[in-house]
């Protein structure tokens, strides 16, 4: 250790000099995302005692710290998950919003202009002209449901991708933190007080960029690494080894999508982040809307047929199906695993008022059914002798027994929007009559054209009315997913805030940092030139 | 407190890149007319909104209905009119038929020529048909003919039964047109409601051909004449029954006018724009945005450093 005078003074320089390199990375780095001040640290080097007395050896450097707040870090994570819930299912929302709103993308135009074309037939059921408007309407109205429909499953498969980059980033961003623990770990731990300050940088960044995609929890180790959590504790990062997250199609649903870690579902271990907010747009807003665009369009087609073919066409004969659902009328999907077993399932006209926007699942175990509505969850009541049974406007029925445990997913409204068809082509095939032989008889579709004012579907609500309810229920599903975005974008800055003030670089600070450590710098030179003009005198005294 | 230097210029920059979203909103929505872009800014005014488009359309269906009976039963009232007209010249020439002064063989022959004539004219009303080519007294077979003159052979001897000459071949259902959302009009009136039905043998023409018949014969008599009165009385009901239903179809036209302006108004109330509010908002908008901008130049250029 450099002693006397010129040591003393040039520990001062070192340590200015030190500084004033802090404080220029400092500025260097005012715009650099994530980074943190850093302050040089000083401290008096151990005095030396002589002759009686203990004489001050000057200045040193301990340490380059950065300023960090755990609970500021901690508070950024949150908000960035928070935030990145709030924005997955805004965006994807104000999809559908507008889509369904639009009088000329969503159903309200079509189903208009197809009564007004029946109430056309109705006042001249002997016109051709009329009764080919209602045809072409017919198939504009199925042609519609259609076109919503895959703009659904549009929605749908951009979620999925939504939700595909998410876990790429999540597993992307967890190698990262774990090759970063790796190595600020092994520079950590030879002792010592030097922090890897860059490297504690990053890493938080990285945790913060996680965190918009999942929210975690984390947790210190004594080595400087870091482990991260999810859920109840499912650890997706410990020290240098790292959990891997997966996207597969359900076992149970073929058409849902599930998210494993290590093989095992973890889909309802996060309640945060952009996947949450991708899961949450699905669970709350697509299949809903999905089903309910279906009630209409299974409504509609059921209540027209029955009707229809109840009536008589311009040639004299019963009237047939207006309106037809391909592959099928209600799909009933077979689970991966099932032993077997066939299940079939229709609309049922009498009840159709009681059908609901809704899936179910059939699960048979030990020779007896269970029917639960996926909706609400609720167990729905099944006869003592199991199937055939008709439950809230639908006939299930059992073609073949499954051999051992079994489930089926029945969706009498999920697909009904996309599978519907109007297949009357022939305007004198629609039966306006209900007589025989008199043609001028629009008693059948005077009937058919009421349908639009009545109550048929469920909650006593009418066709353009159970559509408007699907209308307001993704309104306000966008007008709470538009509030919550902007709370959360107010946390968000919030956070940011606190940490920019907290750990954020000032250019008029630093500079102020930069006179201070100039001076001293300039003053140390100075006791170097006294020192040296002093030893001069010395040398003159002598000469 | 302390501030960083990079934050509050971002800060600066989110705000203005904020305001001048909800200025492009307010613009698009002067532009459009339109209170809301999207359901999400209101969504019970969304539902509401689509709910009073859908009973203006619905309404508006049914002034078309109601024209379309209208010009139906205009169409009838004429036919009727000309039918009323016929049987009161038949009723005349009858009474001058029947009386016994100056009535020659000859006479009665040229007034049964005339009755013959009448006759067919009035078949021919019977058998009107409008513009769509429908027969208006044919019911709901409205493309059958509902009135026929059944040729007599002229070589049949006298002593035979003389042949129903007239059948009713329309329906006895007549459509009836949706005008309100409770309320149904018949557009028209059945042939044999109208004209009497051939089953019982008491239609107009049987009335009128068994009348002619007698004046061939040289014994009018009353109580046939009576029956081409009372044919005069039938119509005379259905004619008033037509002023009825157009009463009727009036007084619901103009119920659905009321109706359509007054959800109109209520659409209008809820969906459409104030523009002045919109304007004073785009102004004071674009203020704020200006002083935004204005004051982030100002205050970027203050830094510690130009003073070194």
């Amino acid at each position: 250790m450099p002693s006397g005078i010129l040591g003393t003074a040039l520990t001062g320089l070192m340590a200015f000099q030190r500084s004033m390199q802090t404080t220029s990375n400092n500025v260097a780095n005012v715009n650099t995302d994530g980074y943190s001040r850093q302050d040089t640290n000083l401290t008096t080097n151990p005095s030396s005692y002589s002759a009686g007395n203990f004489v001050g050896n000057g200045v040193d450097v301990t340490s380059i710290t950065r300023n960090y707040d755990q609970f500021i870090n901690n508070n950024i994570r949150s908000s960035a998950s928070s935030l990145g819930d709030a924005n997955a299912f805004q965006a994807m929302t104000a999809q559908v919003d507008n889509l369904l709103a639009n009088p000329e993308s969503g159903m309200s135009n079509a189903i208009k202009s197809f009564f007004n074309s029946v109430n056309g037939v109705s006042s001249d059921p002997t016109s051709l002209p009329a009764r080919q408007v209602m045809v072409s309407e017919a198939k504009t109205l199925s042609t519609q449901f259609n076109i919503v429909s895959s703009r659904l499953d549009t929605f749908r498969a951009q979620n999925n991708a939504k939700m595909q980059d998410s876990i790429d980033k999540i597993n992307s961003f967890t190698q990262n933190i774990a090759d970063l623990n790796v190595k600020i770990a092994s520079l950590t731990s030879g002792g010592g007080t030097q922090s890897p300050n860059e490297l504690l940088d990053q890493r938080d960044s990285m945790l913060a960029q996680l965190a918009e995609h999942i929210d975690v929890a984390t947790l210190a180790r004594p080595d400087g690494s870091i482990d991260v959590f999810i859920g109840q504790g499912q650890a997706l990062i410990s020290g240098d080894a790292r959990s891997k997250l997966e996207l597969t199609n359900s076992t149970t649903d073929i058409m849902q999508k599930t998210v494993l870690m290590n093989g095992y579902d973890v889909s309802s271990q996060f309640s945060s982040g952009a996947l949450t907010g991708a899961i949450k747009f699905r669970d709350q807003v697509l299949d809903p809307a999905q089903q309910q665009l279906g009630l209409v369009a299974a409504g509609i087609g059921q209540a027209f047929n029955d009707l229809h073919t109840q009536g008589i066409d311009l040639n004299g004969a019963t009237g047939k199906a207006m309106f037809t659902f391909e592959p099928e009328q209600i799909p009933v999907f077979s689970s991966i695993g099932n032993a077997g077993g066939y299940i079939k399932a229709t609309f049922d006209s009498a009840t159709l008022n009681q059908m609901q926007a809704s899936d179910y699942r059939l699960d048979y175990a030990a020779g007896s059914y269970t029917l639960t509505r996926l909706s609400d969850n609720v167990k729905v009541m099944l006869p003592t002798g199991g199937l055939p049974t008709t439950v809230d406007g639908i006939n299930i029925t059992q073609v073949a027994p499954p051999a051992g445990t079994s489930s089926f997913i029945i969706r009498p409204t999920y697909l009904a929007a996309r599978n519907i068809n109007a297949v009357i082509t022939d305007p004198r095939a629609i039966a306006a009559a209900t007589t025989s032989g008199d043609v001028g008889d629009n008693s059948n579709a005077l009937a058919l054209a009421n349908l639009e004012s009545q109550g048929l579907l469920f909650g006593g609500n009418t066709l353009a009315q159970t559509y408007q309810v699907l209308v307001a229920k993704v309104g306000s599903s966008a007008n709470a997913a538009n509030v919550s975005l902007s709370a959360q974008k107010a946390l968000n800055n919030q956070a940011i805030e606190a940490r920019a003030s907290f750990a954020g670089v000032n250019l008029d600070e630093e500079a102020a940092n930069l006179i201070k450590f100039q001076n001293a710098y300039q003053a140390s030179s100075q006791v170097i030139a006294i020192s040296r003009s002093l030893f001069d005198s010395l040398l003159g005294a002598i000469r | 407190m302390r501030i960083s230097t990079a934050y509050p210029q971002q800060f600066n920059i989110n705000s203005m890149a904020n305001q001048q979203a909800q200025l492009t909103n307010t613009q698009a929505k002067i532009s459009s007319g339109q209170k809301y872009l999207t359901p999400s800014e209101n969504p019970s005014a969304a539902a509401y909104s689509l709910s009073f488009k859908e009973s203006i359309a619905l309404t508006e269906q049914y002034q078309e209905n109601i024209a379309a009976a209208n010009q139906r039963l205009g169409l009838e009232e004429t036919a009727l009119a000309n039918v009323s007209d016929t049987i009161q010249r038949l009723q005349e020439l009858g009474l001058q038929g029947v009386s016994d002064s100056g009535n020659s063989t000859i006479s009665r022959n040229a007034i049964a020529s005339e009755f013959d004539q009448l006759n067919d004219h009035l078949i021919s009303l019977a058998n009107t048909r409008n513009a769509n080519g429908e027969y208006i007294f044919a019911g709901n077979k409205s493309t059958t003919m509902p009135y026929s003159k059944i040729a007599v052979d002229p070589n049949a001897p006298a002593t035979d039964a003389p042949l129903p000459a007239f059948a009713y071949a329309g329906s006895s259902m007549q459509r009836a047109i949706q005008v309100g959302m409770f309320r149904t009009i018949t557009d028209g009136d059945v042939g044999s409601a109208v004209f009497g039905s051939t089953e019982e043998g008491e239609s107009v023409f049987d009335a009128i051909k068994n009348f002619t018949a007698e004046l061939r014969a040289d014994k009018p008599t009353l109580e046939t004449l009576k029956k081409i009165d009372d044919a005069l009385v039938r119509v005379t009901i259905v004619h008033a029954s037509i002023g009825a239903r157009q009463n009727a179809l009036d007084r619901q036209k103009a119920t659905n006018d009321d109706f359509i302006i007054n959800t109109k108004t209520a659409l209008s109330n809820i969906a459409d724009l104030d523009m002045a509010d919109a304007i004073t908002k785009l102004n004071s908008q674009q203020n704020s945005l200006q002083a935004a901008q204005q004051s982030f130049a100002k205050v970027q250029g203050m830094s510690l450093f130009k003073f070194l």
